[in-house]
């Protein structure tokens, strides 16, 4: 399973062709803001359902998001040791060196700019996954 | 001591003097034998025993009216009573005189009279004697008294006969027999005294032979008788003897004193002429013609001429010509004027002139002594050539002090130690508004806003007392003065002291600084204006630059999503509908495409322009050049066969700056040369720096397209282009990029090129450690 955490619908649309593109068969879950995506992870209001044992492979998370932040939701999965684990990777348009620097000091797994031009955007999404979901070996996650 | 060895030796011939008049008596006795009645002799001896013995009290008077000790005074009474009666008994003998005297008197005045002076003679010197240890002046009462005995004795002595009827053992005037025992007591108290008084032994010996005379006379039988006549050669030997003694030693004590004068003037006249000669003064004696009598050494010193030369001479020659006359004139104005001394020169400034004829000023004084008749005058000289040069130069010293004073620019006030105002330039007159003359030996407080007065007061006096020559005032505060007129203004102040004649005199040198106060105060407020209108700039500069921030982090995210979308959902038409699309179509969409990625670059390069701005540098000394620009043609350098491109690199000068973006700016400038070198079948790109003054100016040198010189300004401006982008690709952003990166190193960055001769970019960065 994937999460996949992106606010803006032509980008939302975009990443997932482009992971169709690059054959990954996980499901993705997707957190349209912030404090959906925390919903999901801590398995709080609409998602109260759900088994937190049950972990995202892999969160792609962009930055800027309505109602909370993406630094705020990195600082909270990072800040809990049932979730601290679970690989993050910033995919963001923004090549600001602060939001690199702080987003590594609270524990991202991995930065990724986003691309312009889609054929770029393309081949790094279908190397992430490649990475993250094939070559990466995480702890304890499901198989 | 003179006087003591002339006592001594008197003292020493008395015997032997003795010795003679006992002899000569003597000898002279043995005649008197010869004739039994010698009334002539008589009368001679007793005249001559009441004139030597009269003369022997005016001598023995006169003595010790002068010296010796008082008993002289009484002795010299006794004799005088004695000789008296002498006297009247001689006279007594004269035959007008016995012939004009009564008759009743006449039996008593000769014989009656004679026991007179027998007794009271030696009873007045023993009395003498005794009364000379105590009584002190009494001689009139010592005198009547002596003369009221004599009174008692002539009466006593009225109705006893001369002779006695009988003689007893061969004497015949017993009533006489007194007399030779008195005389013994004499000689016995006078020789007791002959420590005291060197006349006590020859008055003894005499008292002495008056014993053998007196006991001659015992056994006179008649008045003339050669008995009678021993007794009075007996007692004119002995009297005159005494008178001999007196007569003698006043001679010696007339001796001695004429020697002890002669002494005294000879240690005077040298002690004058030691004076004379030692004196710094000239002193110079001119007799009544004006011919020099002395001329001493401080006078030979000053006039160039030995006194044997000058004495002799008249004074003239040492008188400047044109003042003889008046010289002369004065002279003897003074002469009889009479006074003894006056200063001269009086009537103006003397001149003296030396042996070679060099004028000198002196200052004289005059005096005049009567000697022998002769009028002498002395005058004193000083050569005062020294001390007219030395008031010269204390008046032109004043004078030029005076100047300085008042011309100072600061105020000077000098008080007394009662803190009176003694001084008071023209800069204090101007100060304080008010006039020297109506401020000096008022008090200085006038001077000082009355809050301050007490704690000058104190100031001034321990400085005083502490006695340090300067000091700076003020160091307790801010110091004030107080004008005229009421205003109060700063001052800065210092002090000195002086001493000046045992009085301390303080002088204060005061500066107003009302003027410098305003400026200082201004200084302030412009100071802080400043401080107030960078702190607004500062921040006025912080909110733009947070605005950038927000600005270009908007730009970053916000400007990149649509334009992703707008590529994303282009490629995404061709992928989905490729079929369905005819060729044209597939053709503007990829230009759609192209210019959304077009514009992302541009936005990215943009970004890293701006963030240029803001990013600190991270400067070093000694920047590899060499390294980077090797480092930079790695990457940039297409790999294999292709362009032909030579590369002449020159060793290059370590720079001092942030080596990344050092290597920003080489990446810029080297891609520029590769890029704008395209066309050339050969591209010649030469790198090399030059050191200039503080600088380094590195280069870079193509033999590519180049571009007009008219257009240089326009390229290092963001997004300004110079060439078209079908022919050469770019965003218009690494020149600018460039500049930016050089400017923030503070160098300079320009270019030289003509259209189709290549250009040559050099940029300029500071050597050393330093910027």
């Amino acid at each position: 399973m994937i999460l996949l955490v992106e606010d803006n619908p032509q980008d939302l649309e975009l990443t997932l062709r482009a992971l169709k593109k690059a054959n990954i068969s996980n499901r993705i879950e997707v957190a349209r803001d912030g404090a959906e995506a925390l919903d999901f992870i801590f398995c709080e209001g609409a998602h109260a359902a759900r088994r937190i044992e049950e972990r995202p492979k892999v969160i792609l998370l962009d930055l800027k998001l309505p109602k909370v932040d993406g630094l705020e939701v990195l600082q909270r999965i990072k800040g809990d040791p049932r979730t601290k684990s679970i690989p993050v990777v910033v995919l963001t348009s923004s090549k600001e060196q602060n939001d690199v620097v702080e987003s590594y000091h609270l524990g991202t797994n991995s930065y990724v700019v986003k691309p312009v031009s889609f054929d770029l955007f393309a081949v790094a999404v279908q190397q992430l996954g490649l990475y993250w979901l094939l070559l990466n070996q995480d702890p304890g996650s499901e198989t | 001591m003179i006087q003591a060895s002339a006592a001594d030796s008197l003292a020493s011939g008395l015997g032997r003097r003795f010795a003679v008049f006992l002899s000569l008596y003597l000898v002279l006795s043995g005649p008197l034998f010869a004739t039994n009645d010698n009334p002539n002799l008589h009368t001679m001896a007793d005249t001559a025993v009441s004139l030597t013995t009269g003369i022997l009290a005016w001598l023995l008077w006169d003595l010790s009216s002068r010296a010796g000790p008082p008993s002289m005074r009484w002795l010299a009474v006794a004799l005088a009573v004695g000789a008296f009666w002498e006297l009247i008994h001689a006279l007594a003998a004269i035959e007008p005189i016995e012939l004009a005297t009564p008759v009743a008197l006449r039996s008593m005045l000769r014989p009656s009279t004679w026991p007179i002076p027998a007794h009271i003679l030696p009873l007045g010197i023993v009395a003498a004697l005794a009364l000379s240890r105590d009584a002190k002046g009494a001689f009139k009462s010592f005198g009547a008294a002596l003369v009221l005995l004599s009174l008692g004795v002539l009466l006593l002595f009225r109705g006893v006969p001369s002779y006695a009827a009988q003689p007893w053992h061969g004497i015949t005037r017993p009533f006489l027999l007194l007399v030779p025992f008195l005389w013994m007591a004499a000689a016995v108290s006078s020789w007791r005294q002959r420590k005291a008084a060197s006349l006590m032994a020859p008055l003894s010996l005499t008292a002495a032979l008056l014993v053998i005379a007196h006991s001659a006379m015992l056994f006179s039988r008649a008045p003339h008788d050669s008995m009678a006549m021993v007794a009075h050669l007996g007692k004119a030997s002995g009297v005159l003897f005494l008178m001999s003694y007196v007569i003698q030693a006043r001679g010696a004590g007339i001796r001695e004193r004429e020697a002890a004068n002669a002494t005294a003037l000879q240690e005077s006249q040298e002690r004058l002429s030691g004076i004379v000669n030692s004196a710094m003064d000239a002193i110079i004696t001119i007799d009544s013609t004006q011919r020099i009598v002395l001329f001493n050494v401080a006078a030979e010193r000053m006039f160039g001429c030995a006194a044997a030369e000058a004495i002799g001479q008249p004074l003239d020659q040492f008188i400047p010509a044109r003042f003889r006359g008046g010289h002369s004139r004065h002279v003897e104005q003074f002469g009889a004027a009479g006074v003894t001394t006056r200063s001269m020169g009086l009537l103006g400034a003397l001149s003296g002139l030396r042996r070679d004829g060099q004028e000198f000023p002196i200052e004289a004084s005059i005096s005049q002594v009567e000697v022998a008749g002769q009028k002498l005058y002395t005058v004193i000289l000083r050569d005062v050539t020294e001390s007219k040069r030395a008031a010269a130069a204390l008046l032109e010293s004043q004078a030029r002090l005076s100047g300085i004073v008042n011309s100072a620019m600061d105020a000077i006030i000098t008080i007394g130690s009662d803190q009176r105002i003694v001084l008071f330039n023209v800069s204090a007159e101007r100060m304080f508004r008010c006039t020297a003359s109506e401020v000096i030996g008022q008090p200085l407080d006038e001077f000082i806003p009355n809050r301050f007065r007490a704690t000058h007061s104190r100031h001034v006096e321990h400085f005083g007392a502490a006695g340090v020559t300067s000091r700076s005032m003020g160091l307790l505060g801010a110091l004030s003065g107080l004008r005229r007129d009421g205003e109060e203004f700063p001052i800065e102040a210092s002090i000195s002291q002086v001493e000046v004649g045992g009085a301390k005199l303080f002088t204060v040198i005061l500066r107003d600084i009302t003027e410098r106060k305003r400026a200082e105060e201004e200084i302030q407020t412009l100071n802080a204006e400043l401080e107030q209108r960078v702190r607004q700039r500062t921040a006025e500069l912080e909110a733009a630059n947070k605005d950038l921030e927000a600005f270009s982090y908007s730009v970053s995210h916000d400007l990149r999503s649509p334009l992703r979308t707008v590529d994303g959902f282009s490629q995404a038409v061709l992928e989905d509908f490729s079929p369905h699309l005819p060729e044209e179509g597939r053709r503007q969409l990829q230009t759609i495409r192209e210019g959304a990625q077009r514009m992302g670059a541009l936005i990215d390069d943009l970004l890293a322009f701006s963030r240029l701005g803001r990013q600190s540098l991270n400067k070093r000394a000694g920047v590899d050049m060499d390294g980077l620009v090797h480092e930079v043609l790695k990457d940039l350098l297409p790999e294999g066969p292709g362009r032909k491109i030579e590369v002449h690199i020159a060793e290059l000068a370590p720079g001092n700056g942030d080596g990344a973006l050092l290597k920003q700016v080489w990446t810029n400038l080297l891609s520029n040369a590769l890029k704008y070198t395209r066309r050339r079948d050969v591209a010649v790109i030469d790198v090399g720096s030059v050191a200039e003054n503080s600088e380094t100016i590195y280069f870079v040198r193509d033999n590519g397209t180049g571009f007009d010189m008219r257009y240089a300004k326009k390229l290092f401006g963001v997004f300004h282009r110079l060439h078209r982008a079908e022919d050469f690709e770019g965003t218009g952003v690494g020149l600018a990029i460039v500049q930016r990166i050089v400017q923030r190193h503070g160098g300079r960055v320009w270019a030289e090129a003509a259209v189709d001769q290549g250009a040559t970019f050099r940029f300029t960065l500071q050597r050393g450690a330093k910027s």
